[in-house]
């Protein structure tokens, strides 16, 4: 009996022992992070997220790569079941995680900022990512779009340098297509990083003005009619093409020109195209513009680590993170600080890129109804004014669409 | 020969003997996995549901009352109404020649099988994106001949024409062998005996492929029409790598317009009432197609 | 009709015209075969070209030199062996339960009766005509409300039966004469016995085409496995496969490279099953 007693006691407070000693060298923090980086781009991500567990052994990111579509069907019910991951990008697309601030499954990052610095994050960055003044996102990149543009195809048509200005564009796309099969620029108008809306802004329309549609706009119009204009009698780029269609062309050497962004530079380079970025050319606004694209990650409101979630993001928002990423993916840095950082500087590509982020704005980053907007309203107007010729009467149909899905007069 | 009716006596459930239970596993299963799903699906499509919300209002029918007035609602139906029509035709009748001319056991005739069937057993995924190559006009093989050559090749899936084509062709390739090796299967267990018979009684070979060949094989026949009907009614692989759903909207179908809505508009109740309609046309098509083969369950 | 050598009664009607007629179905014949074959064929060879060869020149089929970069890249950047060993305990697992499951639940509604088999299997085919899609997202729920997610059996118990089987099976059974198990039963045979002994040999045929069939379908399912998993090393080969393909950036030889080598375990298990298709049923058993 005594002797049961005496080990039952010994038992216990050992495990005490073992149990406090244990809390010492606590286990670390594991945050799962299911990311859509999956494709191309995807090494430049896996080695910093090596790169943060190295340096970090308290905290370990637990990366799991999923494809977007698989990270749009389940992580708003994971979320909401607690099956969910600590940080996840939602989407490529900004406006999707409005979804998830409105339904409360996205954490506010209020000790981002202060570990960041303000006035550090671009300012386009802080507008879409914030809903009633709290930071709901951080930039998991960012880039901005240039005009590609093949050199030996333009050396060959006589042309000189890339074009400044949007018409000097038009008339080089002409030149540079046969009707047959070889295009003077590369459109792509669903299943993209958009590039119909770079046009529209250039000359001083656009899609949303003020809260209301400004599809009927006599500017937006007459951009599209111009554009449509040409591919429809002068071929200059094929018509329908998705994003990836686009990239094959102009990788194919098919396209003189392509308005793409840093992703696309890699698998130019290995399919051999003797390529060049330069500035998007300015339109009839007088000033330059171009699209920016940024993914958020978000951190789940459910987590059970929300300190050490922010501690990650603010250390991928690093100069130093930010520097390789810049290297590894020719992304432009998601900060305002960098811009004569050398390791920008030293890379031409990535700094033609950087250069761009002032001009720089986003595509419908605070629509709700993003979704509907893109592929149900503005992409089939736009398609229907490519194969139609009827560009003021399909958009003036989608202006009227637009306005009722926004509630405007 | 004398058929002694032993397994037809009358049963009560306490006589219902082993046929429960031997149905038992495939019920749970299906039960859990398959049917309480469908069933939420359904309960979903009577209210007001996002996947990001905790709460989902109760509307009633209002979603079905959206779609009859919704335009690409029918477009969809249209154009997977076509789809199907174009399909399911062809693919059973084709895979019968096939199945027919190719029974034997000759190296040939194995050797052509195992082609035919390849495409069912690749993924179509991974194909699709392989036959968005083959049929572009600007990066694809037979466009770069075709130019070679000095003919303008078609765009297919560009064109509003030509793109619902092209898909269709496309669901024919990959499904043809599956009808061929099923109906191969059937066309095992057709008596010999019977077309001796019939070649005896004077018959052409076309009376016996009627008479005796088809008759003989109707369970496959029907297994392999109403499946080719119920997937071609569901297509959404191809068309999902492929077009998209474009060029506007012309191959946009039920299921890919379903999986927009639930997906990319986050609206699952409004997809799930077109899941339910399309369930409901299936089930009607079904009954139409169990009819026409005079199908009665005491076979 | 699996004869090498066509019988007598089929050989008179070889005319002049039939001759002419078997030529051009021939012809046709393997025209066919051609256009069915080309994809893989171009996908074979587009795997072992370079980025370069594939845009820069893609009427030329042939690759310069033969490139297995794609192939080495897949087998670095993926826990391959993993992957792979996954997909065969998916798919294996799945086929195997389900032909015995299908084919139990099969009997029953085709010899066994019992109040509500009509009604039962009426249920079954309903369940085809509902597209998996809407269903996702509630199966998922319920996969992680019993806790297995990320786990094999939350890969494999939803997958161990099918309608698609169940029905194909019992259109089989149904053809076979009953005489057969009548006569068993006089016998005093059990359910199972005759089930086991006599109907399970005789579908043979049957059962080979559905092995095949769950086989090949759980095997290049990927959007099942990406519901259900999250991390890679739970993943199956070809759900691995789709992190080679971005939202912008495709690199097309390594995904021909991924598809065929997802291809060549489907396409031996085909070739050795194929001789169970052909068969003539050897013996029947009636008397």
């Amino acid at each position: 009996m005594k002797t049961k007693t005496l080990l039952t006691a010994l038992a216990m407070s050992s495990m005490l022992t073992i149990g406090l000693v244990g809390n010492a060298f606590a286990a670390p923090v594991t945050l799962t992070y299911w990311s859509g980086f999956t494709g191309g781009d995807k090494q430049a991500y896996l080695d910093l997220i090596k790169k943060f567990n190295d340096t970090h052994p308290n905290i370990q990111v637990d990366y799991q790569l999923q494809p977007w579509d698989s990270i749009a069907q389940k992580l708003p019910t994971a979320i909401i079941s607690g099956s969910g991951p600590d940080l996840a990008t939602p989407d490529y697309n900004v406006a999707t995680i409005q979804q998830y601030v409105a339904n409360g499954l996205a954490l506010p990052l209020d000790d981002l900022i202060p570990q960041v610095g303000q006035g550090v994050l671009p300012q386009a960055v802080i507008d879409s990512f914030s809903v009633g003044g709290k930071l709901y996102a951080a930039p998991a990149n960012y880039a901005t779009l240039l005009l590609y543009y093949n050199k030996d195809l333009l050396s060959k048509a006589g042309i000189a340098a890339p074009p400044k200005t949007m018409t000097a564009l038009q008339d080089d796309a002409v030149k540079l297509s046969n009707g047959n099969g070889q295009y003077g620029i590369s459109l792509a108008d669903n299943a993209t990083i958009q590039m119909w809306p770079v046009l529209i802004w250039s000359d001083g329309g656009d899609l949303i003005s003020n809260k209301c549609s400004a599809l009927a706009d006599p500017k937006t119009i007459g951009t599209v009619e111009k554009w449509s204009a040409l591919i429809r009698d002068k071929k200059i780029s094929p018509v329908g093409s998705t994003g990836q269609d686009a990239d094959n062309l102009f990788a194919a050497g098919k396209a003189a020109f392509e308005i793409n962004g840093p992703w696309a530079a890699g698998q130019y380079k290995s399919a051999g195209v003797n390529f060049d970025v330069a500035p998007v050319p300015v339109g009839d606004s007088g000033k330059p513009v171009t699209l920016a694209s940024t993914v958020p990650t978000i951190v789940s409101s459910k987590t059970a680590h929300p300190k050490e979630a922010q501690t990650f993001l603010a250390w991928w928002l690093s100069k130093d993170t930010q520097a390789q990423l810049s290297t590894a993916a020719a992304y432009a840095p998601s900060r305002n600080d960098m811009a004569t950082d050398p390791a920008i500087t030293s890379n031409p590509t990535v700094a033609a890129f950087a250069v761009q982020v002032p001009n720089a704005r986003l595509y419908l980053p605070t629509e709700k109804d993003f979704a509907k907007i893109d592929t149900g309203i503005f992409i089939p107007a736009i398609q229907s004014a490519e194969q139609n010729g009827n560009a003021a009467d399909a958009l003036k149909a989608a202006n009227d669409q637009l306005n009722q899905l926004l509630g405007c007069q | 020969m004398t058929f002694v009716t032993a397994g037809h006596r009358p049963r009560r459930w306490a006589h219902a003997g082993s046929g429960p239970l031997f149905l038992l596993p495939s019920a749970l299963i299906i039960g859990v996995f398959v049917l309480y799903p469908i069933v939420q699906s359904l309960w979903m499509s009577l209210h007001d549901w996002s996947m990001f919300q905790i709460s989902h209002p109760f509307i009633g029918l209002a979603n079905y009352a959206e779609l009859i007035h919704d335009r690409r609602f029918w477009n969809a139906l249209l154009n997977t109404v076509i789809f199907t029509l174009a399909t399911v035709p062809v693919q059973v009748i084709v895979g019968l020649v096939l199945a027919i001319a190719l029974s034997r056991s000759t190296w040939w005739a194995v050797f052509l099988r195992s082609v035919y069937f390849f495409p069912v057993i690749s993924s179509f995924a991974t194909m699709a994106i392989v036959w968005r190559f083959l049929l572009s006009a600007d990066v694809g093989p037979t466009a770069s001949w075709l130019r070679a050559l000095g003919v303008t090749p078609l765009d297919w899936l560009h064109s509003t024409i030509w793109a619902l084509p092209a898909v269709i062709l496309v669901g024919l390739w990959k499904n043809i062998g599956f009808t061929m090796v099923i109906l191969l299967a059937a066309l095992q267990d057709v008596p010999e005996s019977l077309s001796e018979a019939a070649v005896l009684d004077g018959a052409t070979r076309w009376q016996r492929f009627i008479h005796v060949t088809v008759p003989s094989i109707r369970h496959a026949l029907l297994f392999t029409s109403v499946i080719a009907v119920i997937a071609s009614l569901q297509v959404f692989d191809q068309v999902y790598v492929m077009t998209r759903g474009g060029p506007l909207f012309h191959t946009e179908t039920l299921v890919t317009y379903m999986y927009e809505q639930g997906f990319t508009e986050y609206r699952s109740g409004y997809a799930a009432a077109i899941a339910w309609v399309l369930f409901i046309l299936i089930v009607l098509v079904s009954i139409v197609q169990l009819r026409l083969f005079r199908y009665s369950d005491v076979d | 009709m699996s004869t090498e050598r066509l019988p007598p009664y089929l050989l008179a009607e070889q005319t002049v015209l039939s001759r002419a007629l078997a030529i051009i179905a021939g012809a046709l014949v393997l025209l066919l075969a051609a256009f069915t074959v080309f994809p893989f064929v171009w996908m074979l060879l587009t795997s072992l070209r370079t980025q370069q060869e594939i845009f820069s020149n893609p009427g030329n089929l042939i690759p310069a030199a033969f490139n297995l970069d794609a192939y080495v890249k897949i087998w670095s950047e993926l826990p391959f062996a993993r992957l792979f060993v996954n997909s065969i305990v998916f798919a294996g697992g799945a086929t195997l339960i389900s032909l015995f499951f299908d084919s139990l639940a099969a009997y029953a509604l085709s010899r066994l009766d019992f109040p509500g088999r009509t009604v039962a299997f009426y249920i079954v085919l309903a369940t085809l005509m509902v597209p998996y899609q809407i269903t996702l997202i509630p199966v998922f729920q319920t996969v992680f409300d019993f806790h297995w997610l990320n786990t094999y059996q939350g890969l494999i118990v939803p997958r161990a039966t099918s309608a698609f089987g169940i029905f194909l099976l019992r259109q089989f059974f149904v053809t076979v004469p009953r005489d057969l198990d009548a006569a068993a039963r006089l016998d005093g045979a059990g359910e199972f016995r005759i089930y086991w002994s006599i109907m399970l040999p005789l579908a043979r045929p049957a059962l080979a085409t559905l092995a095949v069939f769950h086989f090949m379908y759980n095997w290049n399912d990927f959007l099942w496995p990406l519901v259900i998993t999250s991390s890679t090393d739970m993943r199956t080969l070809p759900a691995g496969l789709t992190l080679f393909s971005g939202q912008f950036v495709v690199e097309h030889a390594v995904l021909m490279a991924g598809a065929t080598i997802s291809l060549a375990p489907l396409a031996l298990a085909f070739f050795f099953a194929q001789r169970y298709f052909v068969q003539g049923i050897a013996t029947t058993g009636i008397k």
